[in-house]
């Protein structure tokens, strides 16, 4: 891995991180914010393995804990969990179109998320957890994912293959 | 990329997953450890100064955005500017309004010797930046320690009661908000009198716990803080009540609009008990204390600054509350000027 991958990954996720903070605006409360993270976590694993963007995702994870009350560690459990099935996703034989593995990266990766951030919750004894807040969350950011795509992937990737 | 080409030879990078399944097991202890009390209280710490940190963010992004796209003032904007103008307008006809009755409130308790709560002062804050995220719902305000702000804080808005203050940075403060889960405040409604414990649900709204008369709630009730606990205002409107299924849920009043300010109040101000004369030392009633005043004392009436109001004397509604005037008189002492 290049150094100026890895700084590119860095400013990916510094970009997510303002995304976040740019929906905690006041006023934009009940609006449908994509959640970047997951942006990058079904992304960046059509690179493979990392551990530079593993590190780089649980970075963001405990950014977005402290910027949303969650417990510590939660978001960072939710976006590996979803970098995890993304690299599941992109790792295909026989080779598959690109869209499949990025539908199955994103859609995939939100599952898990959801699941890790309620097994999350439960672990550290927090009183609640809201599955429905995250729902319109993440049709914005399956919407707005083809968007975005091109910054994170390169456009020499035709297919998704081991 | 070579490290592309590298991926694609197959094979398997079991270091590498080591390390980033280690991660995730770490990120599971770090959750684990967060059951302890200790562990928490230093998390809340760190939590403290990000709350600042969170608010800068969400005001540099919002900066960002408006100098990339160039959102300036619509006409939704002036529309909307000109719509508080009109409320402002009115609100000072109001504040008038309520000034005079809160001084004809004073007079009262005083003829009645009710050991009131007086309010300490609020603080007028903005929203810079909220949450409503699978595990919080909440609000961060521009007024923090350095304002006068303290956790326990109630926060209100003109709608009604929005929340209470969680935690207090040096300039923000955190506000949780009704529809958080962590959220509990004690509730009567104002016709039937029930007292409850609203709870949140994030997200959806609160429902009552445990009413004490269910059967008495009327649907559309207006229900406000019960000051039960000691935390917050008596008085301060919540919502309406409506029956879902068989539980009771409040449409709250902060659901009624944005909520840009609010105005953060202290808690009530209940006079210590070391402030309290202790037993025998109060003064015994005798003729001259219980007889009816019908006309002006002879001794010249007390300064407004003790509080007492004998015959009409009544305290200027700017003058500050005093100690003296803030400490309860238990029942059977008169007041300075005798009862009337």
């Amino acid at each position: 891995m290049t150094a100026a991958w890895r700084i590119w990954v860095l400013v990916l996720v510094i970009l997510a991180g303002l995304t976040t903070a740019f929906g905690m605006r006041a006023g934009m409360v009940g609006m449908w914010w994509p959640i970047a993270g997951l942006w990058l976590a079904g992304g960046l694993a059509a690179f493979g393995l990392s551990v530079w963007v593993a590190g780089c995702l649980t970075l963001l994870g405990l950014v977005m804990d402290y910027m949303g009350e969650a417990p510590i560690g939660s978001w960072p459990l939710a976006l590996l969990a979803a970098y995890g099935v993304a690299l599941v996703a992109w790792d295909r034989q026989p080779p598959i179109p690109v869209v499949f593995a990025e539908a199955i990266a994103v859609l995939g990766g939100f599952i898990v998320a959801i699941i890790a951030l309620g097994i999350a919750g439960s672990i550290a004894g927090h009183p609640g957890f809201a599955r429905g807040a995250l729902t319109g969350d993440f049709i914005m950011t399956a919407l707005l994912y083809p968007l975005v795509r091109f910054v994170i992937l390169p456009a020499s990737i035709r297919v998704a293959r081991r | 990329m070579a490290w592309y080409g590298n991926r694609r030879s197959g094979q398997p990078r079991v270091g590498a997953r080591a390390v980033v399944v280690g991660l995730g097991i770490a990120m599971v202890g770090v959750l684990a450890i967060q059951t302890s009390s200790t562990v928490r209280s230093g998390i809340d710490a760190s939590r403290r100064s990000m709350d600042g940190t969170t608010a800068s963010l969400a005001g540099f992004a919002s900066g960002l955005a408006g100098w990339s796209f160039g959102f300036g003032r619509s006409q939704e904007d002036e529309a909307r500017i000109l719509e508080l103008e009109a409320q402002v307008r009115d609100l000072h006809r109001w504040k008038d309004l309520a000034e005079t009755m809160a001084l004809r409130m004073e007079r009262y308790e005083s003829l009645l010797d009710i050991v009131g709560e007086t309010q300490g002062q609020s603080v007028t804050a903005r929203i810079v930046a909220e949450e409503n995220g699978p595990f919080a719902a909440s609000k961060i305000a521009n007024a923090g320690a350095s304002n006068g702000v303290r956790e326990g804080f109630a926060a209100v808005n003109e709608y009604g009661l929005v929340g209470r203050v969680v935690r207090v940075g040096e300039y923000t403060s955190r506000v949780l908000l009704l529809t958080d889960f962590a959220s509990r405040i004690p509730v009567m409604g104002t016709k039937s009198g029930d007292r409850a414990l609203l709870v949140g649900d994030n997200g959806t709204g609160a429902r009552l716990v445990e009413p004490e008369t269910p059967d008495q709630i009327i649907p559309g009730e207006v229900w406000v803080t019960s000051g039960d606990d000691g935390k917050m205002p008596l008085g301060v409107r919540v919502g309406t009540a409506r029956k879902v299924g068989d539980e009771w849920r409040l449409d709250l009043a902060l659901d009624a609009g944005p909520i840009d300010f609010v105005r953060l109040v202290p808690p009530p101000d209940f006079a210590s008990p070391d402030l309290v004369p202790p037993l025998g030392a109060v003064q015994e009633n005798n003729d001259s204390t219980l007889r009816t005043v019908s006309a002006a004392p002879a001794a010249p009436a007390a300064p407004p600054a003790t509080g007492a109001a004998p015959t009409g004397g009544a305290r200027p509604a700017t003058a500050p509350p005093t100690p003296a005037a803030n400490a309860p008189r238990p029942a059977g002492a008169t007041g300075q000027g005798g009862a009337q």
